[in-house]
């Protein structure tokens, strides 16, 4: 075990420092520098200058790199451009309702996505298999927008059963939950029935059967646990593409999460709450990726002794 | 090396022939496969007769009949500054297929070279480009799109950069692995043993037996790559009106989803249908070449 989270948690650190490298050199590049975008139209070259010096903007570009990361490590990522409040301030409240968000989201799609794909590989080339992967494909193959639209005009519109915007109640939590989880649902449907169908093809659970045990509990109690293990490895690609569907949910339902935040201050180039966004994004994506990896190995002792 | 210079006469030329009509036989045997293909044919064709099938210019304003529901008239409607909504999904998919090329082809080109100067070369190359590509994969590949365009700025070609950024690590990946793989074969070995160099030895040895990877890499990313650069355009953040994005109008279609819910209804389609052509082309070109990924 210590091997194998050793050998994982060495890559981190120089992750982690290329992230930081990359976040801090997209506001670098941008067009304009930094000091121009924070001046208002038609701001004289002396102002200009004294901007830059006040900003440390004048410093060689590591010196500027290494007072920014002195900075993020004391927590401070800066104000935002127009509200002057600590981005930390302003991202930390969005992030919870990301989160929120997120969790629900990839709880409804691991329900969903096993419970249909061990459904296709019990039924193997039946139709039920046939028309749950026909299903599946559709539903990777749906912009999470536009099924966000498809739910609203249903259940907002014409049902009137569901808030179709807005966070507060539980209501509102329904819809934009459900349209994130559906997307990742089909992903996890297919990869839980092609892993089944690799493990039902062993040779234990053809002893199994040959010892008469009923195919309900082979499914569930011999098959199941072992074609989870591959599913669990990817969760974590599963939740990275739903961190990207989450700011396309979160404009579409207007829920005030980080993304919307993040797109709302890319348009209006509030450069401090991008740059936050970004590196807080980043850095949940890793660490969640490192605890299922770390996961994966305790589910499966093989990982943790190779 | 004798056995070497035996096992590729003998064994590897006939192999490779069963192997390439083996690809064309399975497909052509493939139902999804024939599926896939004429919902890509029927897709390229309508973006390429775009001018000529659509009712009107794409961009045409008419007031007077702004929103106007599907009719005789306007097949699809007309959006809220009255442009027909048949025109501008044709045009919509001529800009989407193309974008979706274009960001692929240079994604994977990038993405190959440098698999292939990784896989190579190995040592201190290999380390800062699978170091890189460590990084990239850090963030959620929607995310390090967005992260592209929020420095560049939006518009057509920071939205084929950043989509293109966050898909060259699929490919790094995936190349340098074949080309690991492939270093201590016969084939390679003999030809650093004839003097060959090492541009010769990358693009005649290695590319050759990388490219059904990257054909089956390069077909299940189209569909990714539109769904994005579309996501992107939903944003505000990739493709500007007045030019006819499928996402850009889903988005312009959010204010008047209660008047008109038949513009985002038929565009969504549109794109789903689009998407989906290229995941099952994807899946089947895959299932050929490799039958042994096939479920």
């Amino acid at each position: 075990m210590s091997a194998f989270l050793l050998r994982r948690l060495s890559t981190l650190p120089l992750v982690l420092l290329g992230v930081s490298i990359a976040v801090f050199a997209m506001v670098r590049l941008a067009p304009g520098g930094p000091a121009e975008l924070l001046l208002p139209q038609g701001a004289n070259e002396a102002e200009l200058v004294e901007l830059r010096r006040a900003l440390g903007l004048d410093e060689p570009v590591w010196i500027q790199y290494l007072i920014w990361m002195g900075d993020l490590l004391r927590g401070d990522l800066g104000r935002s451009v127009f509200t002057n409040r600590q981005v930390v301030g302003e991202l930390l409240p969005r992030f919870l309702a990301s989160a929120e968000l997120a969790l629900l989201s990839m709880t409804i799609a691991t329900l969903i996505g096993v419970v249909l794909g061990v459904i296709a590989a019990s039924n193997r080339n039946s139709w039920i298999d046939r028309a749950t992967m026909l299903l599946s494909l559709v539903g990777i193959s749906t912009p999470v927008f536009w099924l966000g639209y498809l739910l609203i005009l249903m259940f907002a519109v014409n049902l009137g059963w569901l808030p179709a915007s807005g966070r507060g109640t539980l209501t509102q939590l329904v819809l934009p939950s459900v349209t994130l989880g559906l997307a990742a649902a089909a992903n996890i449907a297919r990869i839980t029935r092609s892993s089944m169908l690799e493990v039902l093809s062993d040779d234990y659970i053809r002893t199994a059967r040959g010892k008469g045990v009923r195919e309900r509990t082979i499914l569930r109690r011999h098959a199941l646990q072992n074609a989870l293990i591959p599913v669990v490895t990817v969760m974590g690609l599963q939740f990275g593409a739903l961190l990207g569907g989450a700011v396309l949910t979160e404009t579409v339902f207007a829920w005030p999460g980080a993304g919307k935040l993040m797109v709302d201050a890319i348009l209006a180039r509030d450069y401090p709450i991008v740059q936050g966004a970004v590196l807080v994004f980043a850095v949940a994506f890793t660490v969640v990726n490192i605890l299922i990896d770390l996961t994966y190995a305790y589910l499966d002792p093989r990982i943790r002794y190779t | 090396m004798m056995k070497g210079f035996i096992s590729r006469t003998a064994v590897a030329a006939p192999a490779q022939a069963t192997r390439r009509t083996g690809v064309l036989v399975r497909l052509a045997e493939d139902n999804s496969a024939w599926l896939a293909g004429s919902m890509v044919v029927a897709l390229v064709g309508a973006a390429l007769a775009a001018p000529i099938l659509a009712p009107s210019d794409p961009t045409a304003i008419d007031l007077a009949n702004a929103l106007a529901p599907p009719s005789a008239d306007s097949v699809l409607g007309r959006d809220a500054l009255g442009r027909d909504v048949l025109a501008r999904i044709l045009h919509g998919a001529r800009l989407s297929l193309l974008l979706g090329c274009v960001t692929v082809l240079l994604a994977g080109g990038l993405g190959s070279a440098l698999g292939l100067v990784a896989g190579y070369y190995r040592g201190v190359p290999d380390s800062v480009i699978s170091r890189l590509t460590d990084v990239q994969l850090a963030f959620p590949p929607m995310l390090l799109a967005i992260a592209v365009v929020a420095t560049l700025g939006p518009g057509l070609f920071s939205l084929v950069l950043a989509v293109a950024v966050s898909t060259v690590p699929s490919f790094t990946r995936l190349v340098r692995g074949v080309v690991l793989g492939l270093a201590t074969r016969d084939f390679v070995i003999g030809a650093y043993a004839v003097g060959a160099g090492a541009g010769r030895i990358m693009f005649k040895h290695l590319l050759p037996n990388c490219l059904a990877v990257i054909v089956v890499q390069a077909s299940l990313r189209l569909s990714t790559v539109i769904l994005t650069a579309s996501g992107l355009s939903f944003l505000g953040l990739g493709v500007q009106p007045p030019m006819p994005e499928w996402g850009a109008m889903l988005s312009d279609s959010r204010r008047y989803l209660l008047l008109a819910p038949h513009i985002p209804t038929t565009v969504g389609l549109a794109l789903l249908l689009t998407v989906l052509a290229f995941n099952l082309l994807g899946d089947a070109v895959r299932d050929a070449l490799d039958p042994k990924l096939a479920t």
